[in-house]
């Protein structure tokens, strides 16, 4: 099916949201990958992303209890899925398996350059 | 205030369901930022961030989102509409080839006309760029010329402030250039102002743009025409010599002006070459005069000072050469002398005065074209929507349930009118590649030189994208929205009779098509008629073997013994030197007036030729009255040879031989050049067949820019041999230029034989797409009617019988539509041929064999159908079900 790969951000974001497990919502996703790989990251991007995945399958989510922080706004709380399990699964096995086919020669003439 | 602003906006364009939460983790944020940065930070971080939220998967649903769905349904659309073209592989096939072949037509049509309304306007400045004209009346002599007297130009800049510049050329001559040791002939050379290359601006390669032409002796090429001369060397400071007597330096080379100009010059010599240029004579009109002004607005101030601007300066020499004054002659109407602008946009399409610069289009026949065109269009468009309505008892069902199955009937409009579009799309396609491949033939046709129309720069194809759809539309609408109206309960019970509502709708179609196609052939063959009349009439002169030879100025002094050569020759029956020759448009206009007249009013505007004493036996010109030229009689050089017309004008109806005529100029006191009549020619068509004979004299006298040979009947390879081994001996390495005059003559009609052509051409289309159209519609009502033939031929009717049944209902349509066309035809071709003053009379025969033509081809179209089924067993006509 077209449109179920996942991209770099996507899979980060992915990835994080099981780190975060079970408190990820959109604002701590965004702060844990600050914190994690140092990039400048949008809340719009976050959320974007988000929602990309929930329509591929990869993410669920459900609205959390209300508070008085955040404006008496519930959070959406996200989880992955069955799915986006065995998407996170295959890409790294895909990225093990890469990197051990490489040569250790040609590491090693790379650390030269 | 920026927090809440940003706020709306977010809920604006945010999807509902996810709205709560992200605007949650925004509140969140912008509480730690105003916590930790200040309430400014946090209030600008928040608005961008609203800002950074635009993004299509987060967006509310609109059309983009919806887009999903309605690219399915268009998918849909155009997979359905491919079955139903495969199912009907035939009648798709009549339709498509109908279609493209009509679009071909027209996208032909189009360059044509998108060419001609071009014309003159790629010259930067066109529209304030003008051309003098004028409106000329003296006794019963007209002119409308576009040209004017040489001081006019430099006046009026001097006198108009709002003229910017002005600049003339004269001429558009042939002589022989001389580049090295090698000759050319080279055509289309005129004279121009330093002023007139500033007007026109011609895109410069080399030389300077100020000192073009602005030095006697200085020549500016064409690029092809330099490359022709010198190769890829640098033409600029070259020295060429001209006519064999003058050097000149080429100044500067221009890229070749563009086909749509409404002149056509090759080569520019400085006017400053001209004696005449300079002679300061208000009462000739010999240059093509430009003027630049400072905006296009100031035409009509323009003209509005004319009158008193031409009083000022003509008046006196009006006095002096005329003898009357010009203000009480324009006051008492003996005289009327105009002089007026033209925008150089509209010379093209619409100025016909005498002599133009070359051959003009007309804005009729641009509205004409585009009339065709859009029949021709109209014509497929309707067997379109002759064979979807005539199908739709097929498509019923189809409707039927699909709307059962709940299909909105805006819907199938939509799946109609995809059909519609594609189909046309595909057409278009097979169009284009039509034009293709005959952009040759249409080039020769228009003579023009089109490579690239459609996808080139400046192409058709913004235009043909719009009319795939707008046709589309068109020929897809009316059966859309009778198809989607069936109401689905009639039609799946069967009650929906086959396509017979919309009957008279299609024999409305189908009188309309033949009725246009009746017209065109009508027309055709009127052209045709008209032209073979013009060709067979009776000239007045034996145009057959004679061969004319060019440019014998250059044989100086031994003209003579040339042709005294050439006369040696038993091929060569008689030799004549004269530049004028007749059909050559060799024109020479001087006014006359009886020996008694007293007063210019009586002068009148002749044809003056010179010739030597054997023009008339070369040319079989006849005599009615007198002899021709004597060369052994001195008196013969004040001696003049008249045609019928010019006699009747002159009053000199009984006894003319020894009467005389006298110029005009000199007839106030008396100093008249007089001439005296010593034959009368019978009336001959000098010029051309299109026009009036006008007074027309011969006087012997020196013209030798050409020799005339009458030769024997089929000896014209010979005496071309012949006379280009004897121009060899005298010319010295100068080139032979020679022409057949019948050649010349044919050459006459071009313009007629494209209208021949033309007109046959669509006449063609027109009847071929008719045809697919009642032929593929002929197949359907005789299928339709299977079951009648059966029936009746069980009953006893023979073949011929049920053949009669058949072809009647066309039969009446195309009478119809005979009906309807003739009393059109007629007028419109009465109305072309007024313009011809030789012309033949409409004949009714010619209607009837039209109509007779058409009929012919529609029963031969409907026949092989007919016959089919009338013949058919009628066990298999019954049985079908």
């Amino acid at each position: 099916m077209k449109g179920t790969q996942l991209g770099e951000f996507e899979e980060l974001v992915l990835l994080i949201v099981g780190v975060l497990y079970p408190e990820a919502y959109g604002l701590s996703i965004r702060e844990e990958i600050i914190n994690q790989t140092k990039r400048k990251v949008a809340i719009g991007a976050v959320h974007s992303a988000l929602s990309r995945l929930e329509d591929k399958g990869f993410l669920k989510s459900e609205l959390a209890e209300a508070t008085h922080e955040r404006g008496g706004r519930r959070k959406r709380i996200f989880t992955i899925t069955a799915e986006g399990k065995k998407a996170l699964q295959k890409n790294h096995e895909l990225r093990n398996s890469l990197f051990n086919q490489i040569p250790n020669m040609a590491l090693k003439l790379a650390k030269l350059v | 205030m920026l927090k809440s602003l940003g706020e709306k906006i977010f809920r604006l364009y945010c999807h509902p369901d996810f709205a709560e939460d992200i605007l949650g983790d925004l509140e969140e944020y912008y509480e730690h930022n105003l916590n930790v940065k200040g309430q400014a930070y946090a209030n600008r971080k928040f608005f961008i961030d609203v800002l950074l939220l635009f993004r299509v998967s987060l967006l509310r649903s609109n059309w983009l989102t919806q887009n999903i769905i309605y690219t399915t349904m268009v998918k849909n659309n155009i997979k359905v509409a491919y079955r139903s073209m495969m199912r009907h592989k035939f009648y798709s096939m009549l339709n498509l080839l109908g279609l493209a072949v009509s679009m071909a037509a027209c996208i032909f049509i189009a360059m044509y006309v998108k060419h001609e309304l071009s014309y003159d306007k790629h010259f930067p400045n066109s529209e304030r760029i003008f051309r003098v004209a004028n409106y000329l009346k003296f006794a019963d002599n007209e002119f409308n010329l576009p040209t004017a007297p040489d001081p006019f130009a430099k006046t009026v800049q001097e006198e108009f402030p709002e003229v910017v510049r002005a600049g003339r050329t004269r001429g558009n001559t042939s002589m022989l250039i001389r580049v090295g040791d090698q000759y050319f002939q080279q055509p289309r050379i005129t004279w121009a102002d330093q002023e007139f290359m500033d007007i026109f601006r011609f895109s410069l390669i080399s030389g300077d743009k100020a000192h073009l032409l602005d030095e006697p002796n200085t020549v500016v090429l064409e690029e092809s025409t330099a490359r022709k001369f010198f190769g890829n060397e640098d033409p600029i400071g070259q020295t060429i010599r001209v006519d064999n007597t003058t050097d000149m330096k080429v100044t500067g080379v221009i890229a070749d002006i563009p086909e749509n100009t409404h002149f056509d010059y090759d080569m520019f010599i400085s006017m400053l070459n001209r004696e005449d240029a300079r002679q300061n004579f208000w009462l000739s009109n010999n240059f093509v005069t430009y003027v630049e002004l400072q905006n296009p607005d100031q035409q009509a101030a323009f003209d509005g000072k004319m009158l008193d601007f031409l009083i000022k300066h003509m008046g006196q020499q009006v006095q002096q050469f005329m003898g009357a004054d010009m203000q009480e002659g324009l006051d008492a109407g003996a005289m009327d002398i105009r002089y007026y602008l033209q925008p150089l946009k509209d010379i093209h399409l619409y100025s016909s005065l005498d002599f133009e610069l070359g051959e003009t289009g007309t804005i009729q026949n641009v509205y004409f074209f585009s009339i065709i065109g859009a029949f021709i269009l109209l014509i497929a468009c309707i067997n379109f929507m002759n064979m979807a309505t005539a199908r739709a008892a097929i498509r019923a069902k189809e409707v039927g349930v699909r709307k059962v199955l709940g299909s909105m009937r805006h819907q199938l409009i939509g799946q109609f009118i995809t059909e519609a579009i594609l189909n046309v799309s595909l057409a278009m396609v097979f169009g284009i590649l039509l034009v293709y491949a005959f952009l040759p033939a249409f080039n020769e046709l228009t003579e023009k030189s089109m490579e690239n129309p459609i996808f080139g720069t400046g192409g058709l194809w913004p235009y043909l994208l719009l009319a795939t759809f707008v046709v589309g539309l068109l020929a897809g609408s009316y059966p859309a929205f009778i198809l989607s109206s069936f109401s689905p309960v009639k039609v799946l019970k069967g009650q929906i009779t086959k396509g017979k509502a919309s009957k008279w709708l299609r024999n409305t179609l189908v009188i309309v098509q033949f009725a246009i196609s009746i017209f065109l052939i009508v027309g055709s063959l009127m052209v045709y008629q008209q032209l073979s009349f013009l060709q067979n009439k009776q000239l007045g002169f034996n145009k057959d073997q004679i061969l004319i030879v060019h440019e014998t100025q250059l044989l100086g002094e031994q003209l003579n013994a040339f042709k005294t050569e050439l006369e040696r020759n038993p091929m060569v029956e008689g030799a004549s030197v004269s530049g004028y020759i007749p059909a050559t448009d060799a024109l020479n206009d001087f006014p006359f007036l009886r020996e008694e007249a007293s007063s210019p009013d009586e002068a009148v505007s002749t044809q003056n030729w010179y010739v030597d004493e054997d023009y008339a036996r070369v040319f079989d010109i006849e005599l009615v009255a007198g002899r021709f030229f004597d060369k052994d009689l001195a008196s013969d050089s004040s001696a003049v040879i008249v045609n019928e017309t010019a006699l009747k004008r002159f009053g000199y109806t009984e006894n003319p031989i020894g009467k005389r005529i006298k110029t005009l100029e000199g007839v106030v006191n008396n100093r008249s050049e007089t001439f005296t009549i010593i034959g009368v020619m019978k009336d001959f068509h000098f010029r051309n067949m299109t026009t009036n004979i006008t007074p027309h004299a011969l006087f012997l006298g020196k013209s030798n820019s050409a020799l005339s040979i009458r030769f024997a009947p089929e000896a014209a390879a010979e005496v071309v041999d012949y006379a280009q081994n004897t121009w060899d001996n005298f010319a010295g390495g100068q080139p032979f230029e020679y022409s057949f005059l019948d050649q010349i003559f044919k050459n006459q009609f071009r313009s007629q034989q494209r209208v021949k052509t033309i007109f046959m051409v669509f006449a063609i289309l027109a009847i071929t797409i008719a045809c697919l159209g009642l032929f593929g519609l002929a197949a359907f009502v005789t299928e339709q009617r299977q079951k009648e033939i059966g029936i009746r031929k069980v009953l006893g009717a023979s073949t011929f019988t049920l053949l009669t049944l058949l072809f009647n209902n066309f039969t009446w349509l195309i009478l119809l539509s005979a009906a309807l066309a003739i009393p059109l035809a007629w007028w419109y071709m009465e109305d072309w041929l007024s313009a011809y003053p030789f012309r033949i009379a409409i004949d009714p025969l010619i209607f009837l064999a039209g109509t007779a033509g058409v009929l012919i081809i529609s029963w031969l179209t409907v026949g092989y159908q007919s016959l089919k089924a009338a013949r058919r067993n009628p066990v298999d006509n019954l049985r079908y079900e």
